[in-house]
């Protein structure tokens, strides 16, 4: 049996672990995804995606789960390695305090877990705060040291000089980790579920699958519809120099009813037929150097070629 | 079971003992204790019950001394059912039926040992055992190549006396894949990159004992459990003993209530709902939902909040200078935000908090909680405990008097961690400060001192025996300014303890009208010198009226 992919969310209390999550919930493109969290309080599910309640257990009508840690950690984690069928990822949010690099630990150990990444939230709303507390500064500091990419959350919440601010903070405490800012909260769940590089010890720099420049920052853009596209219009599209963009992919429904899915990174680009996929709706996702790309003008051009 | 004596309803039953300390200031001392329905009727000489008509004279305890029954106000129920596994550590330890296991060690000892329990093995059932202490341990390294040598046909894991390490057998890793290529810290290497077969902390320690389906839950619930529990309570002459972190979930409330409803239950129980993990207004709820169905065996109702980790462990949180080795800070189990809106929840619901700090800048962190919950919610007398509360210096004891903050601590440590403590955590200053009993007194806070058992072998004597000497295994005297004469010492493990569980109105010292709860001894803990309290032996107990020799 293959193991289980598993992701970590970090961050402080109200970095906005829960938003990620519920955008890798909502967008779960089929992938049946586990969430570990510590109370469903803050889930902000749709009640029609929930199918089953079941105690410590919500079912989802895409398959995905959310469980409860309750007090024991481990338990939790049995619980879901007996699951059957089991769940195809494995996303655990960790509390405002946890030291995501020994949450991980379980997911290096067991041999029906591997570790994907450790992604960990910070808001640029809080996060000199919460780095100044005396309580709390010291965790903070030690989670971004574990970190695989940091999030950014609620730029659109202050100004640029704050930004500035958390950005320096970041190179000096997450210099390796890529970032990503999350324009509204949204992030594409490719990016965040991907391998990345793992810290296997303490202050070691042994990661592989280096997948990104260090210390790079991005920004996302992401659409979901039902309307369809020319197929020459989406090749041109994959062609179309656009500044910073790192990568772009997604499935689409052409004028002529068939589906092609679509990826482009760097230079190169691909698209093949493919099934229609479930529930029957167009998405693309986009990924790029935040300084050069511009949501706004991938926006521009996707929206131009939809019919 | 201890051969019980039910007494008959109605009963006046005069007990006559060489010596009766009471821990009351009006009549500290007695030779004679009439008991009647479970309950103390008298306290005075050999015509103590006279007023009160007909008696029956027992002078079983007539060269015994007899002391209030202890409170272990910091313990867990796996102390009985964990003697379920084979014991492998370094001190004498007596079971829960009262044998005493000689320590090891040795290489050659913990094999013979071994052995001698596989025996009685079925084929391929693994074997497991605990209390392995490496600190204390003779030659190399504890790993697989011993272990091996005990068995190579079925998994074999010795839990450590921390419980946060274990070292396995060859087959036992190849149970969890472990080799080489295995990357989780935990997992211990030879210098050849392959597992030793040691395996730190529990995210290591798990995918093992998933696999040899090892539940410490298990030896913390059901009827086993509780009445192994209640066993050793009786060996170490305690008559109360809390279960400092239970998860109470209903079925385990019924498990609990029948078994300590039997007849021959010998132990007054004090479950803390454990909060961690539940929102703080279902917590409450369910506190106040568990103290109203509490009988006289079984007290529900207080609450059990963790904030950190521990010291040699170095996850507890330190204050300002840190550890001397230059670890990290350790870590919150909550956010500190999340502690302080529990604290305040509980608080206003009247709840009483147990609170786990060992490091001072968590025992901070409760108190500023406590002070802050106090402001919105002016409850008196909620006796709020720190637990363990280690670290605290004069400025928190202080803090704690003014807030009606009552600590109960870890006394035990001193010598089984004392020396680690000055070589390895927080160096000689900070050292001598911890557990500091004697500013706890001065200051006017309401102490209590534990074991924490299994963590440390349960026994009052031997906690009051530290908090007296403050010596450790290797001759040091830590913080001798600190202190306790032994009839303090003795209060801590009996009024004072009850005092933080807010029992004292029912146990914690002989007196009309409180439960007839006897620590029964062999010799006279204010007359032996104060450097061999911890040997004075044990000869049972009264709980509520009941006999239970050993």
């Amino acid at each position: 049996m293959m193991p289980i992919p598993v992701t970590l969310i970090a961050g402080y209390l109200g970095a906005g672990k829960t938003t990620v999550v519920n955008s890798l919930l909502a967008e779960a493109n089929g992938l049946r995804i586990c969430v570990l969290v510590n109370d469903f309080g803050e889930i902000a599910l749709d009640e029609d995606l929930i199918i089953n309640r079941d105690g410590d257990t919500l079912a989802l009508s895409n398959g995905c789960m959310c469980c409860t840690i309750g007090n024991d950690f481990y338990a939790a984690i049995d619980r879901i390695l007996r699951l059957d069928p089991r769940p195809e990822h494995l996303v655990i949010e960790t509390s405002g305090v946890a030291d995501p690099f020994k949450v991980g630990q379980i997911a290096l150990a067991e041999p029906d877990l591997s570790l994907q990444g450790i992604v960990v939230v910070v808001d640029a709303v809080n996060f000199e705060a919460s780095l100044a507390d005396k309580f709390l500064g010291e965790t903070l500091k030690t989670q971004l040291a574990s970190a695989g990419m940091v999030v950014i959350t609620k730029t659109d919440l202050v100004n640029e000089a704050v930004v500035e601010t958390l950005r320096s903070h970041l190179a000096r405490l997450a210099p390796e980790a890529p970032r990503l800012v999350a324009d509204l909260g949204r992030v594409p769940s490719d990016m965040v579920l991907e391998p990345m590089a793992i810290r296997f010890k303490r202050g070691g720099h042994d990661g592989h699958d280096h997948l990104h420049d260090h210390g790079a920052e991005y920004r996302t853009w992401a659409w979901r519809g039902d309307q369809r596209l020319k197929a020459d219009d989406l090749e041109a599209l994959l062609r179309l120099p656009i500044d910073g963009l790192y990568r772009l992919k997604g499935i689409v429904q052409l004028t002529d009813g068939t589906w092609r899915s679509f990826h482009r990174a760097g230079a190169q680009q691909n698209w093949q037929s493919v099934q229609p996929p479930s529930p029957k709706r167009g998405r693309a996702v986009a990924v790029g150097l935040a300084d050069q790309f511009d949501p706004v003008e991938l926006e521009t051009a996707f929206s131009a070629i939809l019919v | 079971m201890p051969n019980s004596v039910s007494e008959i309803q109605g009963e006046t039953v005069v007990y006559a003992a060489r010596r009766i300390i009471t821990m009351e200031p009006t009549q500290p001392d007695a030779t004679h204790v009439a008991v009647r329905d479970g309950r103390i009727l008298a306290v005075g000489g050999p015509d103590v019950a006279d007023a009160w008509g007909p008696a029956r004279r027992d002078d079983r305890f007539r060269d015994a001394v007899i002391l209030p029954g202890f409170v272990e106000a910091h313990s867990h129920m796996m102390t009985g059912a964990l003697w379920d596994y084979l014991y492998c550590g370094n001190v004498d330890r007596m079971d829960p039926d009262g044998k005493v296991w000689a320590g090891i060690s040795t290489v050659e000892e913990l094999i013979d040992r071994m052995k001698t329990a596989i025996e009685a093995l079925p084929e391929g059932k693994p074997l497991y055992c605990w209390g392995f202490d490496p600190l204390f341990f003779a030659g190399e390294r504890l790993n697989r190549r011993h272990l091996d040598q005990a068995a190579i046909d079925r998994p074999i894991a010795v839990m450590h006396q921390s419980f946060h390490l274990m070292t396995v057998n060859s087959q036992a890793l190849s149970l969890a894949a472990y080799d080489s290529n295995t990357n989780a810290e935990g997992v211990v290497r030879f210098p050849d990159g392959t597992p030793s077969g040691e395996l730190q902390e529990m995210a290591a320690m798990f995918p093992i004992m998933r696999r040899l389906d090892v539940q410490m839950q298990t030896l913390a619930q059901g009827e086993h459990a509780i009445r192994q529990f209640g066993k050793a309570a009786v060996q170490t002459g305690v008559t109360t003993a809390t279960d400092l972190y239970a998860a109470l979930e209903d079925a385990e409330v019924e498990t609990l209530l029948q078994v300590t409803a039997a007849d021959d239950y010998p132990l007054r129980i004090v479950p803390a709902l454990g909060v961690i993990g539940m929102d703080p207004n279902v917590a409450a709820q369910r506190a106040l939902a568990l103290r109203a169905r509490s009988t006289d065996r079984l007290r529900m109702g207080i609450c059990k909040v963790m904030t950190d980790g521990s010291i040699q462990g170095f996850t507890a949180r330190v204050k300002w200078p840190g550890y001397i080795n230059g670890a990290a800070n350790g870590l919150w189990n909550l956010e500190p935000d999340r502690l302080k809106e529990m604290v305040r929840v509980l608080h206003a619901a009247g709840l009483n908090m147990q609170m786990h700090t060992n490091g001072d800048e968590a025992s901070e962190l409760m108190l500023d909680a406590i002070e802050e919950a106090t402001v919105l919610h002016p409850n008196s007398d909620n006796r709020h405990t720190l637990q363990h509360c280690q670290m605290a210096g004069e400025d928190q004891f202080y803090r704690m008097a003014r807030l009606g903050v009552c600590c109960n601590l870890f006394a035990n440590h001193l010598w089984y961690y004392g020396d680690a403590h000055v070589e390895f955590t927080l160096g000689r200053d900070r050292a001598a400060r911890m557990n500091a009993c004697r500013s706890a007194l001065d200051n006017g806070v309401t102490l209590a001192i534990h074991s924490d058992s299994p963590v440390t072998p349960m026994g009052p004597l031997h906690v009051a025996w530290c908090a007296v000497n403050r010596v450790t295994p290797k001759g040091r005297v830590l913080g001798p300014n600190q202190k306790l004469s032994v009839p303090e010492a003795l209060h801590a493990v009996t009024l004072g303890a009850a005092r933080t569980l807010k029992l004292d109105r029912d146990i914690g010292s002989i007196t009309p009208g409180k439960a007839a709860d006897f620590a029964v001894l062999g010799d006279d803990p204010l007359t032996v010198a104060p450097e061999a309290l911890r040997d004075i032996a044990v000869l049972g107990t009264v709980q509520a009226g009941r006999v239970f020799t050993r």
